[in-house]
């Protein structure tokens, strides 16, 4: 009987490429210069600390040549870029005060109802800005701020520049200085000590405009004792021109706190996605990534934790689908800087139809940080022979008690897999369709249900012969 | 400006520093190496002195390696094996450094015909500081030949060692490869199979102890560019005082490699809050019928293991170094030459007695 490659689709966008009609309150020229910092910090109304700061990261940008390594990004000119795009629209307490088109782009997305359903507070940010944030009230009231960026540096301008680009500052790397200079939106959460949100916070980033960039900032402060479950998810049309997104997420994970930080990422195909994301846990503190990667034309994102204090636990989880056009380089780094940490990586990648997916790694266990652990496990799966699939971790290890371990493993879906199913009754197509939703079934059982659903429909099978 | 040597196949994050390395080492320049090392020839295996020939063909991003070898060589052979013939004993190339002949820049062509077999060991040795050898072997493997190609450096702790080999492998060839490069102070060890051949196969099984403060610094690499190849490779090392190791292992399933196989393992037992441990290791792929598989591990001597040994009477340093010696002796004993062989073994009983004081 002569087998044929199984056909599997790619996720289906069609409800992420509807564009809304360009009706901007304000923006600025497209480019990056340092009359353009001012005048987004002055749009802004922001304390000069803050101008200070963006004034030093643009110098940073300047003089950080691009990366050496990674995906090319010749693809990118800032001078093409329009760093902010105000809509017509400010921040919203109710989502009838928005205005429809807007309305509109977040109920088809499923915002709405999710807010209903499962969240404890919502942040929609269109563009450059949060135009809508919510938190229920019981949450308010045991202390929890979750706000806007924007809102929180007025609002709450000591705790914010207390921990503001701390943890990753502009000289890390270009794309975060160029995020110092020209950030806008995102949001600010704060959990007091001991206590817990049992229901999930959500931000969701949608970019409109064409040739734009969006550069949120998150900045997440969980105190001691507390814990929190975060989710982002973003999403683009698709367009010619080349869009950039350079967001910043700092998350500060104090001792025996909790945070897991969950990211569906869907942007569309022109997006040029260099997202960094840093955690920094205290001692017997926990940090959990989960992490959907489907969109996107390059995708530079790393994830990073840092296990500062003594019994600090980091684990990551991802799945990376990536199809045609598309390059999506991902990974995480981990920092084993005290006694006793541990961490555990998992990660799933699919490539089909010519795209690319690369993981990258690294794990370091300081020379004074005893007894670490960590184990990584990394699955590749190849449906055809046109696309690529590479794995690169690296670990520096210095300290003699440290317990390391790294498996990878790279081909197509095993054929005595399909033959045991089949054995147990399924037909071939039911055999490897669970086959590959068990694939990436470590990362929808992370999610709440309404998003592990939508990952499980990102993805349509359509089963015929063998896979590979 | 220092030489970049042990490219990474593909670049990561530069603060990792293991993209390559910065050779700080001296670089002798046209010194003369006036021994004969040859101790068996194999009737049969034609072999001449290297004279002007040449066939240096490293990769772009070696270019000073190759360069540096072609400009200083001083010794190297031409070694051919006919066709279907398979020697009855092995070939061996000693290179005993002292203090009148310090410094060996060889350069070695083998080919082996269709059909044919050799078992090829080269040893290079020497007690003095000024012990230097840099040499690139290219190897030709041809239809169905066999190769077990053994290279044992044990330099004295203050030499300095860079060596290349490459092979290009044909149709349901085999190879094996013995690594025990671990003497000199800056180890520099770069092997490649390139498996051309539908049905060829390669495997690698190298040893290492690090030491005081040695560099290791390697860069093994398989190239399936055939269908139905098969690679394996097997990194075990102890590592000890303030010594810095960088092993990279790569897979690379290029397009036309289909049904193909390949795994890399690493295990380092690391015995020193001082040393630098770096493990790299990179599975690249742009097929979808292969399976590959890499592993690494990092840890200290297994305490239970450890307390077995202890309570059948043995003192703890002798446990510790029975259980250091049982992860890296299993590859000496794969070298085919007894006197090599033993040559291996005691070097690596005497550092380890050193590390551990027993």
């Amino acid at each position: 009987m002569e087998m044929k490659k199984t056909y599997v689709d790619a996720p289906d966008r069609s409800v992420y490429d509807i564009i809304d009609p360009l009706d901007v309150g304000y923006q600025v020229s497209s480019g990056l210069t340092e009359e353009i910092v001012r005048e987004i910090s002055k749009q802004k109304n922001e304390p000069e600390w803050m101008l200070d700061k963006r004034l030093e990261s643009l110098k940073i940008y300047n003089q950080i040549p691009m990366p050496k390594w990674g995906p090319a990004l010749d693809k990118l000119d800032i001078d093409k870029i329009i760093t902010y795009i105000r809509p017509k629209a400010s921040a919203q307490g109710s989502w009838d005060s928005l205005p429809e088109n807007i309305q509109n782009t977040f109920d088809r997305l499923g915002i709405l109802e999710a807010e209903r359903v499962s969240l404890g507070g919502v942040g929609a940010q269109y563009d450059s800005e949060i135009v809508y944030h919510s938190i229920k009230e019981e949450l308010t009231q045991q202390g929890v701020i979750y706000t806007d960026m924007e809102t929180a540096v007025h609002e709450h301008e000591d705790i914010v520049r207390q921990y503001f680009m701390k943890l990753i500052p502009a000289n890390d790397h270009k794309f975060m200085a160029l995020h110092g200079a020209v950030w806008s939106g995102g949001s600010f959460v704060y959990v007091p000590k001991g206590v817990r949100v049992d229901i999930p916070l959500q931000s969701y980033f949608r970019l409109n405009a064409p040739g734009a960039g969006q550069f949120e900032h998150t900045l997440i402060i969980v105190d001691e004792g507390a814990s929190v479950h975060f989710i982002e998810g973003c999403s683009a049309p698709k367009y010619d021109v080349v869009n950039l997104h350079a967001g910043g997420v700092e998350l500060f994970v104090k001792d025996n706190a909790y945070l897991r930080y969950s990211t569906v990422e869907n942007w569309s195909k022109n997006m040029l996605n260099l997202n960094t994301k840093r955690a920094t846990v205290g001692k017997n503190g926990e940090i959990e990534w989960v992490s959907g990667t489907f969109g996107s034309q390059i995708t530079m994102l790393y994830p990073s934790s840092i296990l500062a204090g003594e019994g600090a636990k980091s684990k990551f989880t991802s799945v990376s689908f990536s199809g045609e056009g598309q390059e999506l380089d991902t990974g995480t780094k981990v920092f084993h800087a005290a006694s006793n940490t541990s961490s555990t990586i998992e990660s799933k990648s699919i490539s089909k139809d010519g795209g690319a997916a690369i993981y990258r790694s690294s794990v370091v266990v300081a020379p004074n940080a005893k007894n670490c652990k960590s184990s990584a496990s990394c699955e590749s799966l190849m449906l055809d022979d046109i696309s690529r699939s590479d794995t690169l971790p690296v670990m520096d290890i210095r300290n003699s008690s440290a317990n390391v371990g790294h498996e990878a493993k790279i081909g197509k879906i095993s054929e005595q897999a399909v033959f045991y199913l089949m054995s147990r009754g399924l037909t071939e197509e039911k055999a490897k369709e669970m086959i590959v939703r068990g694939f990436v079934e470590p990362i929808t059982k992370e999610l709440p249900l309404e998003y592990a659903v939508e990952m499980n429909n990102l993805i349509s099978i359509e089963l015929e012969g063998s896979i590979g | 400006m220092n030489p970049v040597l042990n490219i990474t196949p593909v670049k990561t994050w530069s603060w990792l520093n293991v993209n390559e390395m910065k050779y700080d080492g001296p670089l002798p320049e046209r010194a003369p190496f006036n021994k004969n090392p040859l101790i068996e020839v194999p009737e049969g295996v034609s072999i001449d002195n290297i004279g002007d020939s040449s066939s240096l063909n490293l990769e772009d991003e070696e270019a000073f390696m190759a360069e540096y070898v072609r400009e200083n060589r001083n010794h190297g052979y031409s070694i051919v094996v006919p066709e279907n013939f398979k020697p009855a004993r092995p070939l061996i190339i000693d290179y005993v450094l002292d203090a009148d002949n310090p410094v060996v820049v060889d350069e070695t062509s083998i080919i082996l015909g269709k059909n044919s077999s050799l078992n090829i060991i080269f040893r290079y040795t020497g007690n003095i500081p000024e012990a230097f050898h840099a040499g690139i072997t290219h190897i030709d493997v041809g239809q169905n030949a066999n190769l077990t190609l053994t290279k044992v450096q044990l330099l004295n702790g203050e030499g300095n060692d860079l060596d290349y080999t490459r092979i290009e492998q044909g149709e349901n060839s085999s190879t094996r490869t013995i690594l025990i490069e671990t003497g000199a102070k800056r180890t520099v060890g770069n092997w490649q199979s390139n498996l051309n051949g539908e049905g060829s196969s390669t495997s690698l099984k190298a040893a290492y102890i690090g030491s005081k403060d040695q560099v290791l610094d390697f860069n093994y690499r398989m190239n399936h560019k055939a269908k139905n190849t098969r690679g394996e490779i097997l990194g075990q090392g102890a590592l000890f005082d303030n010594c810095r190791k960088v092993l990279r292992d790569t897979i690379d399933f290029q397009r036309g490699s289909g049904g193909s196989k390949s795994g890399e393992t690493e295990n380092v037992l690391l015995l020193s809050d001082n040393a630098e441990n770096l493990s790299v290791p990179l599975l690249l792929c742009v097929e979808d019928d292969v399976e590959g598989t890499h592993a690494s591990t990092t840890g200290s001597i297994d305490d239970k293991a450890l307390f077995y040994l202890m309570s059948r009477g043995l003192s703890k340093e002798q446990a510790e170094k029975m259980l250091i010696e049982a992860a890296l002796i299993p590859i000496a004993m794969e070298i085919e030459h007894e006197n090599t062989r033993e040559m291996a073994l005691e070097f690596i009983q005497r550092r380890l007695a050193d590390e551990t004081n027993y």
